[in-house]
């Protein structure tokens, strides 16, 4: 009854974390959503199989995504023979894919990325793609259109295969996406098949098709329904993994800044409710009592966040799937549906976060002695305890050694590293903040100290005398300027780096790229380039690259998950479904290179024809000028391009995280504002008594809220440069370049600007709102 | 029905409480060997100076505080050996307060108000209970009305009828009419000697003013933490007011 009745009673001061926690509830339900409804889908161009056939399914050795293993093409064709003469089968397709992309007018169409669009004829029918007209391709040289290029039926146009270009008549024009060749041609470009598709007849059950297939199909996976999404293609799980990356940020940095936000409005509440905890206290109710009704508190409004939140995060989660389609996050088609469970997940952590941010309030007002309810008036405790200074001790330096251990982390851990570094030099900043206050406001109203009006001196004596509530209104000011400088500044840092450093690696270098392609075709890389393609050893799927020199050598990481050393043999087996067996020669130590297995580019090739090289480094600009998809750069242009989309990702989770933290934190500004100028109402009385103007009292509070966003940007500013530092000191030790730290000025400037106006807005609404009250 | 307890029975005694604020130097000294019994079924206001251990006396009676040495009892309870928990469950049972102001929980009606101790004790507050208490003090049509929406001697009326909904063993009352004129004073005091007179209830006052005093049975002078003089005999007598004013004033010149 008591806490029910506290929350309707003080609904406004309730409000930010209301608010608070109703975007925290929403964007976790949001990101829920999105991801559960992002999960792998069975590829539109096998849908109309009901059954798939396929190898075993084998995770990658450096974790990310799987690799299905292949069968030879004989072995499929024996297998499909088999599987065909199953009852209810009506045909059992082996399916290819490979690199197939058409040219028209010099320039390759098609997706950019896709290093498998390319078909055999009989694949069409996987996907129920029809035939809308001409006639199949039946020899080499001849394909089938997809009939949104809006080619012709008989047009000669050029086709790129990892050979090279070549020139193809169109013989048909399919009702879906794809290049497709000859079943011969596919076999060529394509020997091994990774899945046999089973059409079945009218009427046939795929379950019990399945259940004959496992007795023939030994060794295989044979899939029905959802169990056919295994077979997403990789890049598809890579998109899947990226958006599952900044929707897994978004949360945490939900998480975080509610438990933030509620935990500074419920310190702030209790504070002010001092009086009325005494007068519990002394009415008979227990510290257990006085800690159950803050923490009863905390779950109504919880629970009334939650609900709001869920509401709110189901309706964002369309458009959010939407922007993470668009921003190249998510794969296009992406439907995302309401669901309960997600929804309820993030109600519960809704309630969750909001008890963790009130238990210490609670604590705290169990502690409220029953005498307080007697005493006049509000005297304001002592800066700090000692368990604040001990915290805040404790958090500076953990702050500080994670600032100097950036510098020196590994590349991978650097932004992480610089990120806790910030986070623990800020929770620092916030809770040394009542004994840096006073000498700052000194510093800050040095040059007013001889004005003549009475502005400056209100101003920095309420500053001064109330430390903690000062300190307290800064806190949120100084999270919101460092995360929005943080990260910014890491992004600006990083994009002036790496480009510098690879520039400064290939200075003097031509580079030749694709342009408008998934890689560069043999005729393009002319047996130079590193081959990468993907091979399969003790269930493991791995990334493979052929080299024209180097011996077979393991990156340390993956030959432990291999479970091989020096000397031992390994039998692998490549695209093509054949098997290797291979001797290491040698181990290569983490970090080093990304490369994790590397074999003779001959050997490579032999089993892959498909593949596709990277990029070739050194180049004679002239010689691959002039072939479709083929780009020569020099090596400025070729830095730039390389970290273009590493760049992009990067400002997209920038963009994101700080736009989100900031309004996150602009809230607890408007909170902590709003209330520290409530709890002023008496001093507010004092001063029109004393003969202020109305005009007057608002300016003062204005003033010392931007007083109070000084000092918070100082601060925040303060926080955020070390970890900085360390971020632009290893960079420059890793790309031998020097690194400066660079801020980003523009981020930094609307960032201050945006809190300060929002601060004053809070304060003078609030200040206006309470001498209202007092006069009426 | 009236009560009629024996003289002797004691609803709070102390025995030689001591309480000393601060050390070294800085100790005060706020009660010095008070040996001090309030009987059941009593009214007696506590006076005197600034600093003379009064509002200390009540806080240490109550248990809000603790004494320095010596022994605090209430109804035969002694709360020198009671922890904070128990403590505060004994205050819950047998103590109820009023105080200057700052009596009632702003977000809570009066009827709620009042129903306060009832409900942090677990039990569930009897509506007729609650609308008997508020109608013995008058207020039976504010029962849903919140403290911001009472004046200042309805708001001093909810407090007492939540003093006495536990039947306690003994109600303090600190300067209860400090923050009220004239009129309200006399309704406060009047409902205060009505639960001694009607319900046996035992009633401590600390006050400075001398009318609000003449409506006790005892008159209990303290300075500088000791007894310094006592006034007994009948209540509301006339005159007794101006007596207890010239005492006060001879107190605070010597």
């Amino acid at each position: 009854m008591i806490a029910l009745a506290a929350v309707r009673g003080r609904a406004a001061s309730l409000a930010g974390t209301f608010a608070g926690l109703t975007l925290g509830v929403a964007l976790i339900a949001m990101a829920l959503l999105v991801h559960v409804s992002a999960q792998p889908r069975t590829p539109q161009r096998l849908a109309a199989a009901p059954v798939l056939v396929h190898g075993p399914v084998a995770p990658d050795a450096a974790g990310v995504g799987s690799g299905v293993r292949p069968w030879t093409g004989s072995d499929a064709a024996a297998l499909a023979g088999r599987l065909a003469g199953l009852p209810g089968v009506a045909a059992a397709v082996p399916d290819r894919s490979f690199y197939a992309q058409l040219v028209i007018g010099g320039e390759p169409v098609g997706d950019a990325e896709d290093a498998g669009a390319g078909h055999g004829w009989s694949s069409a029918a996987l996907g129920a793609y029809p035939l809308v007209e001409g006639v199949a391709p039946a020899a080499a040289g001849q394909v089938a259109a997809d009939v949104a290029t809006g080619l012709a039926v008989g047009a000669r146009t050029t086709l790129l295969t990892a050979g090279g270009p070549a020139e193809v008549i169109v013989t048909g024009l399919v009702g879906g996406p794809g290049v497709y060749v000859s079943d011969a041609e596919a076999a060529r470009l394509s020997p091994g098949v990774p899945v046999i598709g089973l059409l079945l007849r009218d009427g046939a059950d795929p379950a019990g098709a399945a259940a004959a297939a496992r007795d023939v199909a030994t060794g295989a996976v044979v899939a029905t329904g959802e169990q056919r999404a295994a077979l997403e293609p990789v890049q598809q799980a890579k998109t899947r993994w990226l958006g599952t990356q900044l929707l897994i940020a978004m949360a945490s940095l939900a998480v975080f800044v509610t438990v933030f936000v509620v935990a500074s409005t419920f310190a702030l509440n209790v504070a002010q409710r001092r009086r009325e905890l005494g007068l519990l206290r002394t009415v008979g109710a227990t510290p257990r009592q006085i800690r159950r009704f803050v923490l009863g508190e905390a779950m109504l409004v919880g629970a009334a966040g939650g609900v709001a939140g869920a509401l709110l995060g189901t309706a964002a989660a369309g458009p959010a799937g939407g922007l993470l389609v668009r921003w190249g996050l998510a794969e296009p088609g992406l439907e995302v549906r309401p669901q309960l469970l997600p929804v309820l997940a993030a109600v519960a952590v809704g309630v969750g976060v909001a008890l963790v941010g009130a238990y210490a309030a609670g604590r705290r007002a169990a502690k409220v002695p029953p005498m307080d309810a007697l005493r006049e008036a509000s005297v304001e405790a002592r800066a700090m305890g000692p368990g604040r200074w001990l915290l805040g001790g404790g958090a500076l330096l953990l702050g500080g050694f994670l600032a100097i251990r950036t510098a020196a982390a590994a590349a991978d851990e650097r932004v992480n590293s610089a990120l806790f570094a910030a986070m623990a030099l800020t929770a620092a900043a916030a809770l040394l903040a009542p004994v840096l206050v006073p000498p700052l406001v000194r510093l800050v109203s040095w040059p007013l100290r001889g004005a003549r009006g009475a502005g400056p001196m209100l101003v920095r004596a309420e500053s001064l005398t109330a430390a903690r509530r000062t300190a307290a209104t800064a806190a949120p000011v100084i999270a919101t300027v460092g995360f929005a400088v943080l990260l910014s500044g890491m992004v600006s840092t990083m994009r002036e780096a790496y480009p510098a450093g690879q520039a400064a690696k290939l200075a003097g270098i031509t580079v030749a790229v694709p342009d408008g392609t998934p890689g560069l075709t043999e005729a393009a890389a002319g047996g130079r380039a590193v081959l990468p393609t993907r091979v399969y050893a003790n269930g493991l799927s791995i990334a493979a690259f052929g080299t024209a020199t180097a011996p077979v050598s393991v990156a340390a990481d993956v030959a432990d998950a291999l479970g091989v050393r020096v000397g031992d043999t390994l039998s692998v087996v490549f695209a093509d479904g054949n098997a290797e067996r291979l001797t290491i020669a040698k181990l290569t130590p983490d970090g080093q290179v990304d490369d994790d297995l590397i074999l003779p580019r001959e050997l490579v090739r032999r089993h892959d024809p498909s593949a596709l090289a990277g990029a070739v480094i050194g180049v004679d600009a002239a010689a691959p000028a002039g072939l479709p998809g083929v780009e020569v750069l020099d090596a400025k242009a070729y830095a730039d391009r390389e970290s273009s989309e590493d760049t992009r990702l990067l400002w997209l989770f920038a963009t994101v995280l700080i736009a989100l933290s900031v309004g996150y934190t602009g809230i607890a500004v408007v909170n902590t504002m709003a209330m520290s100028a409530e709890s002023r109402r008496p001093d507010l009385a004092v001063l029109r008594r004393a003969g202020a103007t109305p005009r007057q009292t608002l300016r003062y509070a204005a003033a010392e809220a931007l007083l109070v966003v000084a000092l918070g940007t100082g601060l925040g500013l303060a926080v955020t440069i070390p970890p900085l530092l360390g971020m632009a000191g290893g960079l420059a030790e890793e790309v031998g370049v020097p690194v400066a730290l660079r801020l980003h000025w523009p981020v930094l400037v609307a960032t201050v600007l945006a809190t300060a106006a929002v601060a004053v807005a809070a304060t003078l609404t609030a200040t206006r709102r309470a001498s209202a009250h007092r006069s009426g | 029905m009236t009560i009629t307890p024996s003289p002797a029975a004691e609803a709070v005694g102390l025995t030689g409480a001591r309480k000393v604020y601060g050390t070294g130097a800085q100790a005060v000294t706020a009660l010095d060997e008070l040996t001090l019994a309030f009987p059941q079924g009593t009214f007696t206001a506590v006076m005197g100076p600034s600093g003379s251990g009064k509002s200390t006396l009540l806080q240490c009676a109550a248990g809000l505080d603790r004494l320095t040495s010596g022994a605090v009892r209430v109804g035969g309870v002694d709360l020198g050996g009671l922890n904070e928990q128990r403590r505060t469950v004994l205050r819950r049972e047998r103590i109820g307060f009023v105080f200057q102001s700052f009596n009632l929980v702003a977000s809570l009606t009066a009827a709620q108000n009042v129903e306060l101790p009832l409900r942090l004790a677990g039990r569930r507050p009897a509506a007729a209970a609650v609308r008997a208490a508020l109608a013995e003090v008058g207020l039976a049509d504010r029962a849903t009305h919140r403290p911001a929406e009472l004046s200042g001697g309805q708001q001093q009326r909810v407090a007492i009828a939540r003093a006495l909904i536990t039947r306690p063993d003994v109600v303090f009352a600190d300067e209860p009419t400090g923050a009220l004129d004239t009129a309200a004073s006399r309704e406060v005091l009047g409902l205060l000697r009505a639960a001694v007179d009607g319900h046996g209830q035992t009633v401590v006052m600390v006050t400075h003013d001398p009318v609000a005093a003449s409506y006790a049975d005892e008159v209990v002078f303290l300075r500088d933490g000791r007894i310094a003089d006592r006034l007994g005999g009948a209540a509301q007598v006339p005159g007794r007011a101006e007596q207890i004013a010239g005492l006060m004033a001879r107190l605070e010149q010597r």
